[in-house]
């Protein structure tokens, strides 16, 4: 029918997309490459290559997606993150984010204010941008696969999940500071607190009523969609009273996540085991959607012009030499007298990053902040740098013959 | 380097994610009312659309039209590969031939009828038997909702399900071939006879051919179990479509053959003799995620279709109204004479003939007449509007008033 024929391209791009996920995913599967290299990768011959699609017809959909994204991957880390798995053995993992992050952060904006002459408070945007994730789609498997310890599997899942949450409230913190004008710092800090503050008492109002109400509809067919409705309305709702809506909704992945807890907190009986199973699994299937066509869109906007590829390539080697020195110091402290140490090289080269450097780096496209494109052609290239440390990586120890007998 | 981008001030993403919530709220909630009511979960969708577009004017309609041929694309796809899952092939062919008949009489019947009555109004033949095409098909999702409501699972209502996953598509199918020999001013009944029965088989053939080529695979994935084969079958979907597309087929049709096959595999390749050892049938879980999908898309593209609603078109509403009453005598003649000395009871007959509900096969493709410049087709929105609308309120009447003289009707699990 030839009245389609606009709408036949655009769903042959998006089944190419999709299907390039699926098969990135079981090629990361057999032989350890990361998908997001390929989906960059098609993105940057779709877009600057043979410009199949064009930059700007995409940009202004790309903040509405980058803040959906965020949503579902703060939701899920936070449903992710078990309390009582924490508050048992997770002292070290929490060490480790934390002087991961930290050292990262301080490095790569003494790097970037003091080499590139950028703006102090920018140059903590961007260090919050790629100062410090773990992707878990990458380390996971990757974990799971080199038949580790459990102890050194629960300390690099715990360390995955927590640093995004950690990333992003320290880059919505700058942000905010950035957008209050930095006319007076305390008041800015105030205007932060409450802004936290709020979001962390109506997250948390609003996760103990839906809580009780996912309790009361749990066996309906269609739960997980309610689920979902809910989680946007915590996000929208909490910004709408002037809350931070990525806190409520980590907050509201937490109580989800550890209902059982919670509901023993509260002295109440509620099991929503099957729903919450669901929802995870629902959510890992979006989640792999939206990642997917995130990083195509990645590449596709990334421009491939002599200077930024130089510039990209040249700095993003620099940030990827501070964050493997980070993440060293952090790795040998947070390990420090523990079987852990064992380990420690395939902690060290768990590294790569994922969705949340590329959404925040987006986000802050769609929030018009000066250098935005640079952070976006830097944060690109780390992630591929760091995805090939990790695999590389990976292949070497599992090559080793020690390694190869414990995998046996 | 420098990308040049146009801030998207942060309220506006909060707003819409506001929205998104609130629409994923009422789709559920609607389902819990419908399970209660019989009203259909879409009314509550069409009436928030009305909201957010003719009352609040939130979103405006020529600028929301410009995105009608990609949304209606998608959902007419989505909502096809759908049906065709949740087919069973078993039921198909236990109640094929009454159903055939039953959505062929009535298909024909309702086209025929709403034609006459919109050519005396003072449209033009082709334009009468569009908007015919257009309100023909019965409503799957609405009809499931009430038979689920009146608790019979019997040959009836097992009739109406299958008579609607035929008519629905069957309706779709047409409209598309219709607007083409409309773009394409040729109106000859050869023509799109021809156009029809060519598309069709092509569809089917495809589809049925990719579809059988896809289940083993299917079956592999599933056996090594790897993830996300679901979103493998739905890229699938997507190409097969744009490919029978581009060989003149019908993507629609394609796109249903293929999910009836995917879904009834093991019966598709026993009835081939084909021994295997693995299983070729579709994982639970992507049938669930399958129906989310659609659920999903389907919530979103009713608030659309209702910001698409002139408020102001009180010509339209009237039309619309005439014409769902006329759909609701022409299933009185057209059950009649389907279902003419067969083994059904007057009370079966009365059940099947009540079941009147029109929705989303004929909202997708109300607004593709205005989209494409089709001279007249104005008020068709407002009309298939206040069709959807009269029908579902006609259908729940009759179901109540079944319920109060308690034709067998059973109460509802959990009531």
């Amino acid at each position: 029918m030839r009245m389609f024929t606009g709408i036949n391209y655009t769903f042959f791009v998006v089944a190419l997309i999709i299907l390039l996920g699926f098969l990135g995913d079981q090629l990361f599967k057999k032989v350890k490459i990361p998908s997001f290299i390929f989906l960059i990768l098609a993105g940057v011959l779709l877009g600057p290559v043979f410009n199949v699609i064009s930059q700007g017809s995409l940009i202004p959909f790309l903040g509405i997606f980058a803040e959906l994204t965020l949503v579902m991957v703060l939701f899920h880390g936070g449903m992710d993150l078990k309390l009582t798995t924490i508050l048992k053995e997770g002292w070290r993992a929490f060490l480790q984010v934390f002087l991961y992050i930290g050292i990262s952060i301080a490095l790569v904006t003494t790097l970037v204010h003091f080499f590139l002459g950028w703006d102090l408070l920018l140059a903590l945007i961007f260090g919050s941008i790629v100062g410090g994730e773990t992707t878990v789609v990458v380390v996971f498997p990757l974990v799971r696969s080199m038949k580790l310890r459990n102890g050194t599997i629960t300390f690099l899942s715990l360390e995955a999940a927590l640093n995004s949450v950690v990333l992003v409230i320290l880059f919505i913190t700058f942000v905010g500071l950035y957008q209050s004008g930095s006319i007076n710092l305390s008041s800015a800090v105030d205007s932060l607190v409450s802004n936290f503050s709020i979001g962390i008492i109506v997250g948390l109002v609003l996760s103990l009523i839906w809580l009780y109400t996912l309790n009361s509809v749990k066996k309906s067919e269609y739960a997980y969609v309610l689920t979902l409705g809910l989680l946007f309305l915590t996000f929208s709702l909490t910004n709408l009273v002037g809350g931070s809506g990525f806190l409520a909704v980590i907050i509201f992945g937490l109580v989800i996540g550890n209902h059982k807890f919670v509901s023993a907190m509260l002295k109440r009986k509620i099991s929503i085991r099957p729903l919450e199973k669901q929802i995870f699994t629902l959510q890992g299937e979006l989640s792999f959607l939206l990642r997917t066509f995130f990083f195509v869109f990645l590449g596709l906007i990334l421009s491939l012009s002599y200077r930024t590829a130089f510039f990209g390539a040249t700095v993003g080697l620099a940030i990827v030499v501070i964050l493997m020195f980070s993440r060293y110091i952090a790795s040998s402290v947070s390990t420090f007298r523990s079987d852990l140490a064992r380990d420690r090289n395939l902690i060290l080269i768990a590294c790569a990053q994922g969705t949340t450097p590329a959404t925040l780096a987006i986000l802050a496209l769609s929030y018009g902040l000066p250098l935005a494109s640079s952070f976006l052609a830097l944060v690109t290239y780390v992630i591929i740098f760091t995805n090939i440390i990790t695999t590389v990586g990976a292949f070497s120890i599992a090559r080793r013959p020690s390694n190869a007998v414990a995998a046996r | 380097m420098r990308i040049v981008v146009n801030p998207v001030p942060a309220e506006y993403l909060t707003l819409f994610i506001l929205g998104a919530g609130i629409i994923l709220m009422i789709g559920f909630l609607g389902r819990a009312i419908a399970r209660k009511t019989s009203i259909p979960h879409i009314i509550w969708l069409m009436l928030f659309g009305i909201v957010l577009g003719p009352i609040l004017g939130v979103f405006s309609r020529q600028s929301l039209l410009s995105f009608a041929p990609f949304i209606t694309g998608l959902v007419i796809m989505l909502v096809l590969f759908n049906a065709g899952l949740n087919l069973s092939l078993t039921k198909l062919l236990r109640s094929m031939s009454k159903a055939v008949t039953l959505s062929l009489v009535n298909f024909v019947v309702v086209v025929l009828l709403v034609a006459l009555v919109m050519y005396f109004i003072g449209f033009s033949i082709i334009l009468s038997i569009l908007l015919g095409s257009i309100v023909a098909g019965v409503s799957s999702s609405a009809i499931t909702s009430i038979t689920q409501k009146i608790n019979r699972k019997d040959k009836d209502t097992e009739l109406v399900e299958v008579e609607s996953t035929i008519s629905e598509p069957l309706g779709i199918i047409l409209v598309l071939v219709l607007i083409g020999a409309i773009l394409l001013h040729n109106y000859s009944l050869e023509f799109i006879s021809t156009a029809l029965i060519s598309e069709f088989s092509i569809g089917i053939l495809l589809g049925g051919l990719v579809g059988v080529l896809w289940v083993p695979l299917m079956g592999f994935f599933q056996r090594k179990r790897y993830e996300y084969s679901y979103v493998a079958s739905l890229a699938l979907v997507f190409l097969l479509y744009v490919g029978v597309q581009a060989v003149n087929g019908s993507g629609p049709a394609s796109a249903l053959v293929f999910g009836i096959v995917i879904a009834n595999g093991e019966g598709v390749f026993r009835s081939l003799h084909y021994r295997h050892e693995t299983s070729f049938t579709l994982s639970p879980e992507s049938k669930d995620f399958n129906n989310l999908v659609t659920f999903i898309t389907a919530s979103f593209f009713f608030v659309y279709f209702g910001t698409l609603i002139s408020l102001t078109d009180y010509a339209g509403f009237i039309i619309g109204i005439m014409i769902a009453i006329v759909i609701f005598l022409s299933r009185q003649i057209g059950t009649r004479m389907a279902l003419y000395k067969s083994a059904y009871s007057t009370q079966d007959k009365m059940i099947v003939s009540s079941m009147v509900s029109r929705g989303i096969g004929a909202a997708v493709v109300a607004a593709l007449p205005i989209v494409y410049g089709i001279e007249g087709s104005g008020a068709f929105l407002d009309i298939v509007f206040a069709v959807i609308f009269v029908t579902i309120f006609i259908n729940s009447t009759m179901v109540l008033s079944f319920r109060s003289k308690n034709l067998q009707v059973k109460p509802a699990a959990g009531e």
